[in-house]
Formats: structure tokens, sequence, C-alpha cells
């Protein structure tokens, strides 16, 4: 029977990675708005549907797989990101990107980035379809160049299936283990742990399972209550768009 | 309307492909189920030869032999034991027997096996991590033993070499110490370190090398035969020191330790910027077919001969229906054929029996292997210890109490003191 | 005009400048698995590192043939996904097209309900699923496997496919059952068709899902006839070594079906949906 302080151990631990979850969501809200926005390209058709597939590819490989290569590519001596910043003399030495407390969480989240990306983008891009191109020749008529018409036509218009994105983002960010179990397994004393990590080591590693359950349920509560949060601010803004 | 169809006949296909699951058995041929971890295309291979042996001298016995990856095995058999259906025999690792003996889910063997004659062909290592309270829970099958893989062309290169001009590894921690020192340096003039003497795990694996250094110190042991948490002491401490100064005194294993793991510590060594490191067998395959001049050599010693003791043995479950033709398959895998054709011709870990081990020894590099394991056999040196929570405290107790230690935030006494009360907590609970 | 003219040239150049960084971004790790599954072992942790290899070395995708059933891998791989797309599809464009188009009670709350079930890990539903499965007797079938991937896929799809069809005008569907069709067909023919988009991304999502999913497939199939890739290439790994040479080629192969999937998915049904351009 877990305890007050097991809860509020796993609250703080909570706390603690609340600002991971935040930097990811911004990253991945960042990458799909480039990915929206690249979608919108002047060269509609032939541009948009090439690198929408190529786009797809972090899907399409095993997680862990594509954390054995990310590890790789973050190696300290044949990894190829340090050894290409090196040739550039953008560095002078090699960048533990993994083993500093500096680095581990941005390299972590780049990893999560990458993989999410495509998902907002076939997403959003689905959405795009559903916007008239007429919107768009009557913008550049008037004079707008493609960022003023993303910002103001593409972005307004996608807002309800942005945030819903997001939201569905934001669980599933919350959820992802499988990539951090090969990156760094929780990270050089516990700098990447995070909720669902600390889950999945209580209860394969510690076998102790009913602890993991409670601290699931905590978890669960703190989602619940931030999506409500999320969805009370979707329904305002749902509400002026429709 | 098509879609209803399209829906029946996917209800179609899917009911050709149901395939029952389950145990079988057809008339008189008792069927038994294995579940191995070692999965790489070699242990498949060479499991297949041995079932298929034994199958032959057992006509009424077959054998399914299932995989189970080591990174999901655990999840399978929680989930196994939640719904009754655990196989009847199973790999486990080095602790499984106080493990899953201590959840009460394996056969207790104590009976069959405290008279059994073949124990005293199997190394006494191999024989107390099939035990859990003194008693046999499970049957050993094969062991492991760390040696020192170092880089010869860089040890001439250096000039650290014997009368002969060969590469001469170092046998004691000043020698490694002196070496290593001498083997890192800035090759390409550009004022910037990039090759190291020694390279070790400092991820979340690295409970195994620190105790390998507190072994060769004199001690590493950390728990009592009384569930006595030991581990601070100074012998212990002689040991973290050394494996930290390595990385933040001396500079000599690459600045990412942290978060060098198995793979990354082999892909070091491997591109020739490493001249040292601690490891054991699974390597070999790559390692012959790297452009590396390398050699094996054991340990540096300090105290002791000290390497750290691996191994697997094979615990057969209660709720078996076969226990006897279990007993038999799991025995057949200590015979001198399967040892031979396990351990020997396909490298899958070191064999156990004495016959076996002379055998192995007849490649130079094995034989390394098989000298190490009994050097620290006859140095008392210990594998970890048989107690359900070891598995919880390799890697989710220490590890990051040592890393905190590694990045500084910590010291070593601090650093021990924090694991023995982690450790007391973890056995209490 | 030039001005309009230098900015549409500049922010083009800017655009074009960040697609390139982006695919460098997303690409790199699948080209350095390329390369990798190409180069002899003795050449692949060789520093300063190679991009393209000296020397070429197909051997792996050979070996790995040889090595595993990797085939069969493929296979069933394959079924699975296909078989969770459809089925996916099927029950969640059903359910979101009622969610859109209709209220009814305790509409909002299964709404919600659909969300909050995303939220559990899918390790902790692991075990209440096997047991399930295993009572209605069909553990090691494709059909238990597949009721696991469905509690994946549905919620998230269903919700999805809500949003997208919010944004469909009811009266299209309206007008043509005025105009004298039974509603299935103009369920099939006329609302499903404007849908499309919408599903073709519902689609490709369900199938990657299932493509990469590893955990229920590890835990409920047994022997390796049954297994997919992702468990074919996680057993190369052993405990502490792994073959690079042989996990990459691996993994390259595995892209392959799913980027022709893919391929065909995105060309054939979205280039026919833009060319009939619905929008109006």
């Amino acid at each position: 029977m877990p305890t007050l302080p097991s809860f509020l151990s796993a609250g703080e631990r909570l706390y603690r990675n609340d600002y991971e979850w935040q930097t990811q969501l911004l990253r991945n809200e960042l990458q799909a708005l480039f990915a929206a926005y690249s979608s919108d390209n002047a060269d509609k058709h032939s541009y948009s549907d090439r690198q929408h597939r190529t786009l797809l590819v972090p899907w399409m490989l095993p997680g862990a797989l594509a954390a054995i290569m990310w590890k790789w590519l973050y190696h300290g001596s044949v990894g190829l990101i340090n050894q290409m910043l090196l040739r550039m003399h953008i560095i002078s030495a090699p960048i533990p990107w993994l083993a500093s407390t500096q680095f581990v969480l941005i390299s972590v989240v780049l990893v999560n980035v990458w993989r999410g990306a495509p998902f907002f983008m076939v997403m959003l891009f689905g959405g795009l379809q559903t916007i008239p191109n007429e919107l768009y020749e009557a913008a550049m008529i008037d004079g707008a160049g493609s960022f003023t018409s993303f910002r103001n036509i593409t972005i307004p218009l996608l807002k309800p299936l942005i945030l819903t994105l997001s939201l569905y983002g934001f669980i599933g960010a919350f959820n992802f283990i499988d990539i951090i179990l090969v990156l760094t397994k929780g990270g050089p004393a516990h700098h990447t742990l995070t909720l669902p990590l600390y889950v999945w080591q209580l209860a394969f590693v510690d076998m102790k399972i009913s602890y993991a359950t409670a601290v699931c349920v905590l978890m669960c509560l703190f989602l619940v209550v931030l999506l409500g949060i999320m969805m009370l601010f979707l329904k305002k803004r749902g509400g002026a768009d429709e | 309307m098509k879609r209803l169809c399209l829906m029946a006949m996917f209800a179609l296909l899917c009911i050709s492909f149901v395939i029952a699951g389950g145990k079988q058995e057809r008339d008189g041929v008792v069927e038994l189920e294995f579940w191995m971890r070692d999965t790489r295309p070699s242990n498949v291979e060479a499991m297949d030869l041995i079932v298929e042996s034994f199958e032959q001298q057992h006509p009424g016995i077959k054998v399914n032999v299932v995989l189970t990856p080591w990174d999901s095995v655990e999840q399978k058999t929680m989930t196994a034991i939640a719904a009754g259906t655990l196989p009847d025999l199973s790999q486990l690792n080095q602790t499984g027997a106080a493990d899953y003996g201590e959840k009460g889910i394996l056969l207790n063997l104590d009976d069959e096996l405290k008279s059994w004659d073949r124990l005293n062909d199997i190394c006494g290592v191999s024989v107390s991590q099939a035990k859990y309270n003194g008693e046999f829970y499970a049957i050993p099958w094969f062991a492991g033993s760390n040696v020192m893989f170092y880089n010869k062309d860089l040890f001439i290169e250096a000039g650290i070499v014997d009368a002969d001009g060969n590469a001469a590894p170092p046998k004691n921690w000043e020698e490694f110490l002196a070496d290593a020192k001498k083997l890192t340096k800035d090759t390409d003039g550009d004022g910037v370190v990039d090759q190291w003497g020694f390279v070790t795990r400092g991820d979340v694996s690295l409970t195994i090398p620190i105790r390998e250094f507190m072994l060769a110190a004199g001690d590493g042991e950390w728990v009592d035969s009384n569930r006595n948490v030991i581990v601070d002491s100074k012998k212990n401490l002689e040991g973290l020191n050394f494996y930290l100064d390595l990385f933040q005194r001396y500079k000599v294993v690459p600045p990412d330790t942290p978060s060098v793991d198995y793979v990354g510590e082999e892909q070091y060594f491997l591109s020739g910027k490493v001249a040292m490191m601690f490891n054991g067998p699974w390597n070999l395959g790559n390692m012959y077919d790297s452009s590396v001049n390398w050699g094996v050599a054991l340990e540096p010693k300090r105290e002791k001969n000290a390497c750290h003791i691996g191994g697997c043995p094979v615990g057969i479950f209660n709720t078996t229906e076969h226990p006897n033709e279990a007993l038999l398959f799991a025995k057949y895998l200590v015979s001198d054929e399967a040892q031979k054709i396990w351990a020997v011709d396909m490298g899958n870990g070191l064999p156990v029996t004495q016959k076996a081990q002379e055998l192995a020894k007849q490649d130079p590099v094995i034989k390394v292997f098989v000298e190490s394991l009994q050097a620290a056999d006859a140095d008392n040196v210990t594998p970890p210890p048989q107690i359900p929570e070891w598995v919880s405290i390799e890697r989710s107790v220490a590890p990051p109490i040592f890393q905190s230690a590694l990045l500084g935030e910590i010291t070593a006494e601090a650093c021990l003191a924090q694991l023995q009360s982690a450790m007391t907590a973890a056995l209490n609970e | 005009m030039s001005s309009t003219k230098m900015k549409r040239f500049f922010s083009s150049v800017g655009v074009n400048l960040l697609v390139v960084l982006a695919l460098l971004f997303i690409l790199t790790p699948v080209i350095w698995l390329f390369l990798t599954s190409i180069k002899t072992r003795s050449e692949m942790f060789q520093t300063p590192i190679t991009l393209f290899p000296k020397t070429f070395d197909f051997g792996n995708y050979v070996k790995i043939w040889e090595k595993i059933q990797f085939g069969t891998f493929i296979k069933n791989s394959l079924i699975m996904s296909l078989y969770n797309t459809v089925v996916t599809l099927a029950i969640a464009s059903m359910a979101a097209y009622s969610l859109s188009r209709y209220t009814f009670k305790g509409k909002d709350f299964f709404l919600r309900y659909l969300l909050v079930s995303q939220m559990f890990p899918a390790v902790l539903v692991l075990i209440p699923l096997f047991l399930m499965v295993k009572r209605i007797g069909l553990l090691g079938t494709f059909t238990g496997l597949e009721i696991c991937y469905l509690t994946i896929t549905i919620p998230f799809c269903t919700w999805a496919l809500k949003n997208y069809f919010d944004k469909i005008t009811p009266t299209i569907e309206e007008s043509a059952m005025i105009d004298g069709c039974s509603f299935i067909t103009s369920y099939i023919k006329i609302f499903l068709p404007v849908a499309l988009p919408g599903l073709v991304s519902v689609g490709t999502y369900c199938f990657l899902s299932s493509w990469n999913e590893y955990l229920f497939t590890v835990v409920f199939m047994q022997t390796q006839d049954t297994w997919t890739l992702p468990v074919g290439l996680a057993a190369l790994s052993g405990q502490f070594a792994l073959d690079m040479g042989l996990l990459t080629a691996g993994g390259i192969i595995s892209l392959v079906p799913a980027v022709i999937i893919m391929l065909f998915l995105q060309k054939y049904l979205l280039e026919g949906m833009l060319a009939g351009s619905v929008k109006e």
C-alpha cells in the first residue's frame, strides 16, 4: 500500500519532469508549424509530396533501432554529429551530448521531436486540404508573401486542429519511453528520468507493481487536470472561430 | 454493402490465421517449452543443434525453444505468471535463482541435484549461481568472465613493449595507470586529446565496472550472508576512487563516459581510439571482424585477480507438468556434447565443466577468458550476491548514486554512504 | 512591384533553406543507417569516420535473410499493419461520424473518456489484455494481437476523425439524401470521398503504429513464425552486444514495404483528391 511519502516523491518527480515535457511540446509544435508551412509552399503539389513522403521516415523505423542510431550519432568519437562539427571547425572538441547535464535533455528532446514530427506533419497535411485554395490565391493577389499568408490564413484556420494535436502530442510525449530506454535509460544520475520511465523501472526492474500503478494513477490525474485546462482554452477559442 | 462484404472477408481471413498457442501433447510425446533469452543467430544455431541431439537421444521428448529477447523478458515473464502460462523451463539471468526462487515460481531442485555426480565437474562460481538460500533452484549452464582487451598497435606505438617488441599489457594497477596515461594523447596535433588509454561504462550499466575495481581492491562484497549491507568499506572505497579518478583526475577515459554503454564502449575500442577495455566474450564476433589489432589479457591485479563473473543458469518453473523431462533437458545442457556445441564451437559463453573448459582453452583467446575465471575463483572473487533484490540494486538503486559521483555531484565517501542506506532500505522492504 | 518580387524571392530562399535543414535533420539517421549497412565491419567504426564506404559490402543483406526468418517477419508485419488499418478505419470512421453529426446522451462523457483512455501507458494494460485474450482463446493468433493494436489506435483515430469530419459541412450528405440517396449510399459515395484526406492521414497513423509496435507483439506471440519485424530485429541484439551490420540491414529492409505502401497511399489517393478539388 503506497504511503503518502511515496506519493509525494512521485509528485516531486512529476514536477521535475514537467519542464522536459513542456520543452518537448513546444518543440513539437514548432516542428509541426514548420511542417505545415512547408506543405503550404508555393509549389504545393510536387514539392510537398516529395518531402511529405520523406518526413514520414522517422516513423517507419522501430523505435529501438532509431534510438540505437541516434546514440551512435551522438557518440563522442565515432558519432557523425561530433565529427561533422569538428570538421567544419564549429567546435574544437567533441561534445558529450548524452553525458553532460547541460546537453542531455536537449539531445533526448531532439530525438523525440525527430520521431514525432511526421505524426504532426501527416495530421496537419490532412487538415490543410480543407482550406480552400481561393483564400491563398486572393492573398497572393493582395501581395502577401508565403509567410504572411501562412500566418494569417493557415494558422487561424488550423487552430482547432493544432490544439487538438498538441493535446494528443502532449499525452504521447508524456508517455513515450521506447527511445529514452535506449538513449539514456534515465540519464546520467536521473537527469533524464521521466515519469513513464520511472514507472517502467518500478514495474520491471524493482518489481514493485503496486507502487508503479499508484504512480500511473497520479500521472493520469495530472494529465486530466492539465488537459481539462487546455480543453477549456480550446472551447473558448474554437467557439470564437466558428 | 461493399463495406460489409469487406469486413466479412476479413473475418474469414482472420479465422484462417488462427494459430493455436500453448502446449500440445501428441500421443506419447512430451513437449517442453524452453524460454531462451540469448536470441542472436549464433545462439539460435547452437541451441538448434543441441535440441536436435537431445531429441535423438530421447525420442519421447520434444523441446520447443521460444526466443524471449532480453529487453522484454521481464514483461513476458510477469504476464505469464499472471496468466498461468509459464513455460517448463527458462534461461535465467545470473541472480535469477534468487529472484524467481523468492517469488516462489521455481521448482526446488535441491533433492535431485545435491547428490548429482556431475556437480564435481562444474566450477564453484557457477554452482553458487544456481542456488538460493543454500538450496538448488536452478541448474548451471554457462559462465562468463571479463578480460582486458588491449590494442596492440597503440601499445607498440607508445613504446610499451616487452623484450621481444610485443605489446606488454599492464599486470597491476600501477602499471595500468602509467600505461593509460602514456596512451592518452592528442594524435593529430590540434590541441585536443583524441586518444584515451582506457574506456569503461558510465551509463546505467556502470555498477559492474565499479564492482570489478572493488573486487580487485580486495573487497567487492556488498551484502553478507545475513543480508547485512556492507558496501561502505575501505577497500570498496579504494576501488570506487580508482574508477572515479580515471575520469575526474587523470582523464584517461573519454569525456562522455557517463553516457558510454556496452555498445558505445565497444565502438570506442573498435575505432582504435582507446587502448584498453574490460569486456566479456560476447564481443568476440565483432572483434574478429574489425580492423583493430587486439589482444586479451587478465585484468590488472590490485590485491586480487578480479573480474566480473557472469553466466546464466536454467530454472524449471513449478507449474510445469513434466518436471522429470525438464530436468533431463536441463541436465543435458551441462553434458559434454552440449557444452562443446554451445560454448566451445559457437562461442556463446564459457563452459562450466572442467573438461569443456580444458577443451575451450585450445582457442588462445578463450583460454584467457577461462584463465580469468579460474584466477578469480582461486582468489575467492565472488559473482554478484544471490539475493532477489540484486537486479534492482544493480540497475536502478546503485546507478544514479554512482553516476552522481561520476559527475562530481557527490564525493566518493558520500556515494558509498548513500548506497549503503539505499541498499539497506531496498533489502528491508 | 519589384519590392514584392524581392520579398517573395527572399522568402522563398528562406523557405527552401528551412526545408533543406529539415530534410537533413529528418534523414540523417536513416542515411547513416543505410551507409552502415553497406560498410564492412572493419570500416564501420574507423576514425575519422567515412561517410561513403570505401568498400561496398552488401553481404549483410544476404546474411540477414539466411540468419533469421526475415521474409516471414515482413509478411507478418504487413498483415498486421493492413489488418489494423482497415479495421480501425472502419470502426473509427463510423464512430467519428456519429460523434460529429449527432448529439446523444453521454456524448461529451464518451469524448472525454476517449481522450483519458489514451493516458495510460500501454505497459499497464498488458497483463489484463493478456488475460482477456487468453480467456477468449485467441492467444497467439493475429486476431488476438489485433485486439491489442486496436486499443492503441481506435481512441485516437476516432478523436482525430471526428475533428476532420466536423469541418465537412453536413449539407453535402443532406442534399444527397434529399435528392433520393439512401443513407448508406450517401455515406459511402458522397461523404467518404470528401473525408478522404482525413482518412488517409489517420490510416497512415494506424499503419505506422502497427508497423512499429513491439511490446504487445513480443509478449503475445510465442513462435517466431508469428513475429513481426520489430521483434525480429530486437532478437538480433544480445544482452550486451549486437551485430550492427545485420541490424542496420534489417532496418533498411523493413523500411521498404512501409515506404512502398505510403507512396501508394499518398500518390494515388491524395493526388486523385486534389485533382477533384472538392472544396466548394
